[in-house]
C-alpha cells in the first residue's frame, strides 16, 4: 500500500513538473520557442533529410529539427518540449532501473529533466539534444530487453551500439556508454571492468571520422551540442515577444507591450518606432522614450549584436530600401545556425518580388513550398493578390547611385528624392537629424523635403523654434515655419525655464539635457 | 526456410507494385516546344566522361518519361515525380557507346493527367574528355560578409564530393579560392584567413602554412596563379571595398581602393616585385602567367576616379609584361591589349591558344554585374569571340580552364541573378564554343534547395592528395615567412 502511495506520489510530482514546465514555457518563453523554430528552414524533401547523414546525431537532429519547426503553432512549442523532456526522464529512469539500480531513479530522472529544461532556457540549445539523450537512453532500453548482458559477449553488442548510438544521436552515445558501464558495475557482470572502456568508444569514432563529419573530435563527440546552466532571460523574451508581435502585424499589441515597459530597451523601441511611423505618429512619440533607437545609426556587420542584424531589414523595408533589405535580411540569413532563418527567406523572396528579381523570387519561393508551414504563404506570395509587392515597387529607390557602406543619411535622402510622398522615409530623415541635434541638416532636410508641403508635426516646429532662434532669424520671418501658436508660447515659457523638467515631453528640454548617444 | 520464401514473396509483390506504381506514357498529344528542363540541358554539348545529367521538369508535371537514344543504344527514365535521375552504371555504359555522336532525347510528361511529348533535343558527346575534378567554394551569395565556409571537391564524372576545408575544422575561418598549378593535385594552394591563417601550399600531399606577405604590401595577397613549373606564384594585394546600388537590381559593388601585382618565389621564399606593377596611381590585379611561363598577363586601371568616387569610370585594361623563370626576373615593358569595356580574371588556356577572361561595364567584381560576359582572345590572330553562346544576361564570370585546353568552367548565375553555379563550355578544334552546361548533380532539386552559391571552380586532373583535417592540422603549423627579394627597376 505504502509503495504504491509512494509511486503514485512520484508520479504526481512528475505531472506538476509537466504542468510547471509547460506553464513556465508557454506564458513566460514562447518566444524563445518560437525564436528557434524562425532560425532554421525545415524541407520535406528527400534531399533536404539526407543532409543530416553528413553529421553524427542524423536520427536526433531529424526528428528535434522537424518538432522544432512545429513551434510555429501556439502552444506547440511548450507542448513538445514539455513532451520531450518527460520522455527524456522516463527514459532514463527506466534505463537506470534495467541498469539495475533500485532506489532513487526517479529522483535522478527529475534531476535530469530539470538540467534539460534550464538548458533550454538558451536559444541554442537545440531540441535535438533532448532527443539525443532519448535515442541513447532508448538504445539502451531496446539492447537491455534482450538480456544480453548475461552473455560473455555483450560487450561486443555494447561497443556496436555506443558506436550506433553515436550515429544516430551523437551525444546519446555516451548516455548509452554511461547507463552501460553502470549496469555492468551494478551487475557485477563478468566484463564489467572492460566496459569501463566504453564511454571511449565515441571518442576513438570521432578520431576516425574527422573528414567525413568534418568536425573536431571534440564536436562530433557532444554532438549536437551540450548546453549551459542558465537563468531565464526574461528581458530577452520581452524584446522578442514585440518582435513576433511586430512581425504578425500585432502592431496595438506592440504598442501595449512597450508602454506597459516602465524602460523599454532598444530592441523593444526599434519596433514601437516602425509602428509609430506606420501611423504617422513617429515625431509625435520619438521624445516619449530616452534614449532612442531608430535603426538608422547602425551599421550591420560581423561584429554587430545578432538581434541588431536580425531586425534591421524591418527598417529597410518599411522605407523601401530594396538593397538594404536583401542585404540585411542575407546577413541575418547567413548568421542564423546552419545559414538558414525561415523569416528572412521569406523577406528576401518578398525583396526579390518588389525589386522585379522574378527569378530570384521564385528561388526563395520554392524552399518555402516545400515547408509544412509556409507554402501557402509562399503561394499568396507568387499570385500577389492583394497588390502588395506591386504597391511596395512604387516607393523603392530609383536613384542610380553607389553608396559606400550602411549610411542610412544617403539611403533616406536618394529614396525621399524617387518618392517625395515617402512619410515614413521623411520622418526617419528629420526624426535622426534631431537626435542627433544636427539642427542645420534638420532645417535644410527640412526645407528641402518639406519646402513645398510643410510637415506639422510638433517635435519638427520645436525643433525649428531652435533653429530660428540661435540663427536669430528675425521673429517676422518665423511665421513661414512656425504654425503652432501655442507651442510657440510654451517656448517662450521654457526660454525662462531651461532645462525644466515640466518640459521633459519637448525637443527643447531634449536638446539642452540629453546626452547624446555614442 | 519458410521464412525465406515469405520474405522472396514479399519482396516480389513489393517490386511488382513499384514498377506497377510508375507511370508510362499513354494517348500521348505531340507538342511543338521543348520541355522546361532545369538545369537547361537541351542541345548542349557534354564531355564524354561526365556524370548523369539528372534533371526537373517544372511545370505541374507528376510524371516523367525520359528517352536518350543514340543509335542502337537508349537510355531510358520512368519517374512518378517531376525528376528524371539516370542510373550512374547505366549512364557509363551509355556514354561510352556515345562517344562522338549525338543523342537524341525525348522526353514525354503527363500534366492534369494527360501526356505530352515535347520536342526532342539533343546532347552531342564529345571525346574530349573534361578534367575530372572541381573545387570550389560555397558561400552565400553576399561575398561581403561569410560565415560557416567551406570548399569542396568534386568529381565530375560522379557524384563524389568531399570537403577540403572546413568551417567547422578551421574555426570557422574566411578562405579563399582554391587554385591548382597546371591543373596539378600535386601542386595547390589556397587561402585560410585570419589571426594564424595563411596560404595553406600543398605540395604532393604535404601541407605548409606561408605567409606571403611584406610589411610594404598593402595587403595580403588575393588573386594569384602558379607559373608553369609551378616554383612561381603571381599575386595580387588588394584593399577591397564594398558598395550598395541604389537600383536594387544591381545590388552591390566591390572595388578595390588600392591594388598591386608581385610575383613570389616558394622556393627562396622571397617575393620580386617591379614599379611597373606597383603604381601607386594604377591599380593592377588579377596576375596570371601564360602557358609558357614568358609573360604576366593582369589587369590595370587607372585610380584617379576614385578620388572623385566615380566607380563607373574605373576600367580594367588587359596588360602584359615578360618574366624570366630563369632568373625569376620580371620585364621592363608593359603590352597594353585593347579590349572594350573593364577586364577581369584572365585565363591563359594550357595550349596558350587563348586568354578568356570577363568584361564589364566597369570595375573589378563582375560577379555582381549583370553585364559581365566571358569573352576569348585567340592569341594567335588577336581575334576575340564574343563568346555568344555562352553568355547570359546575368554575371557569367570566374572560370578556368581543363588541361587539355577543351573545357572551360566558370560561375554564372543565370538561373536566378544570385546564386552562382559551375557551367561547363566546350571549345573544339577549331576553336569554335558550344552551348555551356551546369554541373549534374545527383538530385536535380539539389540547386532549388541550397542556399550557397558556387564560387571560383577551379578543374584539377586528379583528386587532391590531403584532407580537411590535414588542413586543420597545417593550420598549427608556424607559418613560413616571405622576404622581400630582388626587385626590378
Amino acid at each position: 500500500m505504502n509503495s504504491k502511495i509512494s509511486k503514485y506520489g512520484i508520479y504526481a510530482i512528475i505531472a506538476l513538473w509537466g504542468v510547471a514546465c509547460f506553464t513556465f514555457f508557454h506564458f513566460a518563453y514562447r518566444h524563445h520557442l518560437f525564436y528557434e523554430e524562425q532560425n532554421q528552414l525545415f524541407l520535406l524533401t528527400s534531399d533536404y533529410v539526407a543532409t543530416y547523414f553528413n553529421k553524427p546525431a542524423w536520427l536526433a537532429c531529424l526528428a528535434g529539427d522537424f518538432l522544432t519547426s512545429l513551434y510555429y503553432y501556439l502552444f506547440a512549442g511548450p507542448a513538445i518540449l514539455t513532451a520531450m523532456l518527460l520522455v527524456a526522464g522516463d527514459v532514463l529512469r527506466r534505463s537506470l532501473q534495467k541498469a539495475g539500480i533500485r532506489h532513487g531513479c526517479f529522483f535522478v530522472a527529475i534531476v535530469v529533466m530539470t538540467i534539460l529544461a534550464v538548458m533550454s532556457l538558451k536559444t541554442e540549445f537545440r531540441l535535438s539534444s533532448i532527443m539525443a539523450v532519448i535515442i541513447g537512453g532508448a538504445l539502451f532500453l531496446c539492447v537491455s530487453f534482450f538480456q544480453i548482458h548475461k552473455q560473455p559477449w555483450c560487450i561486443i553488442v555494447d561497443v556496436i551500439a555506443v558506436a550506433f548510438a553515436h550515429w544516430v544521436a551523437g551525444v546519446g552515445a555516451i548516455v548509452y556508454a554511461i547507463l552501460a558501464v553502470i549496469r555492468a558495475l551494478v551487475r557485477r557482470e563478468p566484463w564489467r571492468w572492460c566496459s569501463l572502456a566504453l564511454p571511449f568508444v565515441p571518442i576513438i569514432i570521432s578520431l576516425l571520422t574527422v573528414n567525413y563529419y568534418t568536425l573536431k573530435p571534440s564536436d562530433s563527440i557532444l554532438y549536437p551540442g551540450v548546453g549551459k546552466l542558465t537563468m531565464p532571460n526574461l528581458e530577452l523574451e520581452r524584446q522578442l515577444a514585440v518582435e513576433d508581435e511586430y512581425y504578425f502585424g500585432n502592431y496595438e499589441e506592440v504598442e501595449r507591450l512597450v508602454e506597459s515597459n516602465d524602460k523599454p530597451s532598444l530592441h523593444e523601441l526599434f519596433f514601437y518606432n516602425l509602428v509609430s511611423a506606420q501611423k504617422d505618429m513617429l515625431p509625435d512619440r520619438l521624445m516619449k522614450y530616452r534614449p532612442n533607437e531608430l535603426g538608422t545609426f547602425e551599421k550591420i556587420g560581423p561584429d554587430t549584436h545578432i538581434l541588431t542584424t536580425k531586425r534591421m531589414h524591418e527598417l529597410y523595408w518599411l522605407i523601401g530600401d530594396m538593397t538594404y533589405t536583401e542585404r540585411a535580411a542575407m546577413l541575418a540569413n547567413v548568421f542564423s545556425p546552419s545559414n538558414r532563418n525561415v523569416k528572412m527567406i521569406k523577406c528576401l523572396a518578398e525583396t526579390s518580388k518588389v525589386s522585379g528579381n522574378d527569378k530570384a523570387a521564385e528561388k526563395f519561393l520554392r524552399l518555402l513550398d516545400n515547408t509544412l508551414i509556409y507554402g501557402k504563404w509562399a503561394e499568396r506570395t507568387r499570385m500577389d493578390v492583394s497588390g502588395k509587392y506591386a504597391d511596395k515597387a512604387k516607393m523603392i529607390n530609383t536613384k542610380d547611385s553607389i553608396k559606400t557602406g550602411d549610411n542610412a543619411y544617403p539611403i533616406l535622402c536618394e529614396l525621399l528624392e524617387s518618392n517625395p510622398n515617402n512619410t515614413i522615409a521623411l520622418d526617419y530623415l528629420l526624426c535622426s537629424d534631431l537626435l542627433l541635434k544636427d539642427l542645420k541638416t534638420f532645417k535644410r532636410d527640412y526645407d528641402h523635403f518639406c519646402g513645398n508641403k510643410p510637415r506639422l508635426k510638433k517635435l519638427y516646429q520645436q525643433a525649428l523654434m531652435i533653429y530660428l532662434a540661435a540663427s536669430e532669424t528675425p521673429v517676422e520671418q518665423w511665421s513661414e515655419y512656425i504654425k503652432d501658436e501655442h507651442e510657440l508660447q510654451r517656448f517662450m515659457m521654457y526660454n525662462s525655464h531651461r532645462g525644466d523638467p515640466a518640459f521633459s515631453d519637448t525637443y527643447w528640454y531634449y536638446y539642452d539635457k540629453m546626452k547624446l548617444n555614442k | 526456410m519458410r521464412h525465406r520464401f515469405i520474405i522472396l514473396f514479399l519482396y516480389v509483390v513489393l517490386l511488382t507494385v513499384l514498377v506497377a506504381c510508375t507511370p508510362t506514357p499513354e494517348n500521348v498529344e505531340q507538342v511543338s516546344s521543348k520541355p522546361a528542363i532545369y538545369p537547361d540541358y537541351t542541345d548542349v554539348t557534354i564531355p564524354v566522361n561526365i556524370a548523369p545529367l539528372n534533371f526537373l521538369v517544372r511545370g505541374d508535371v507528376d510524371a516523367v518519361e525520359a528517352v536518350a537514344v543514340c543509335g542502337d543504344e537508349a537510355l531510358k527514365v520512368n519517374s512518378g515525380d517531376n525528376s528524371v535521375c539516370f542510373d550512374l552504371g547505366d549512364w557509363k555504359d551509355f556514354m561510352t557507346q556515345c562517344e562522338g555522336k549525338d543523342v537524341v532525347v525525348s522526353v514525354t510528361v503527363r500534366e492534369a493527367g494527360k501526356w505530352k511529348k515535347h520536342k526532342d533535343f539533343k546532347w552531342t558527346v564529345v571525346n574530349d574528355s573534361i578534367d575530372p575534378y572541381l573545387t570550389y567554394r560555397l558561400i552565400e551569395p553576399d561575398y561581403e560578409v561569410w560565415n560557416h565556409l567551406t570548399i569542396q571537391e568534386r568529381c565530375v564524372e560522379n557524384f563524389d564530393t568531399r570537403a577540403i576545408c572546413h568551417y567547422d575544422l578551421v574555426d570557422n575561418r574566411c578562405m579563399n579560392c582554391h587554385t591548382y598549378s597546371s591543373q596539378s593535385p600535386e601542386k595547390s594552394m589556397m587561402y585560410v584567413r585570419g589571426e594564424g591563417g595563411g596560404a595553406i601550399l600543398n605540395e604532393g600531399g604535404s601541407l605548409s602554412k606561408l605567409g606571403i606577405k611584406t610589411d610594404d604590401m598593402v595587403s595580403g595577397s588575393v588573386y594569384f596563379g602558379f607559373s608553369p613549373s609551378g616554383r612561381y606564384i603571381t599575386f595580387s594585394t588588394n584593399i577591397i571595398i564594398p558598395a550598395f546600388h541604389g537600383d536594387a537590381k544591381k545590388r552591390m559593388e566591390v572595388f578595390d581602393s588600392k591594388s598591386d601585382v608581385y610575383v613570389a618565389d616558394l622556393e627562396t621564399k622571397t617575393i620580386i616585385s617591379s614599379p611597373l606593377l606597383t603604381d601607386s596611381t594604377w591599380l593592377e590585379t588579377f596576375p596570371t602567367f601564360s602557358a609558357d611561363g614568358k609573360h604576366i598577363y593582369y589587369c590595370t586601371a587607372d585610380g584617379s576616379p576614385l578620388q572623385t568616387a566615380d566607380l563607373r569610370s574605373v576600367k580594367y585594361k588587359l596588360c602584359s609584361i615578360d618574366f624570366d623563370e630563369k632568373t625569376g626576373s620580371i620585364g621592363t615593358t608593359v603590352d597594353t591589349l585593347e579590349i572594350k569595356g573593364s577586364v577581369c580574371h584572365p585565363r591563359v588556356s594550357p595550349d596558350g591558344k587563348y586568354i578568356l577572361y570577363t568584361v564589364a561595364d566597369y570595375g573589378t567584381f563582375p560577379i555582381w554585374h549583370p553585364e559581365a560576359d566571358l569573352q576569348m582572345l585567340n592569341l594567335k590572330t588577336g581575334e576575340i569571340d564574343s563568346l555568344a553562346i555562352v553568355n547570359s544576361n546575368c554575371s557569367d564570370t570566374y572560370h578556368s580552364w581543363s588541361s587539355n585546353s577543351r573545357w572551360f568552367v566558370f560561375a554564372s548565375k543565370r538561373d536566378d541573378g544570385l546564386f552562382g553555379k559551375p557551367y561547363f563550355c566546350y571549345i573544339d578544334k577549331e576553336g569554335r564554343a558550344h552551348k555551356p552546361f551546369a554541373l549534374p548533380q545527383e538530385s536535380p532539386c539539389y540547386y532549388d534547395e541550397t542556399m550557397k552559391s558556387f564560387n571560383a571552380p577551379e578543374l584539377g586532373r586528379d583528386r587532391l592528395p590531403f584532407t580537411a583535417a590535414d588542413v586543420m592540422r597545417a593550420m598549427n603549423q608556424d607559418i613560413i615567412p616571405f622576404s622581400r627579394g630582388k626587385d626590378n627597376d
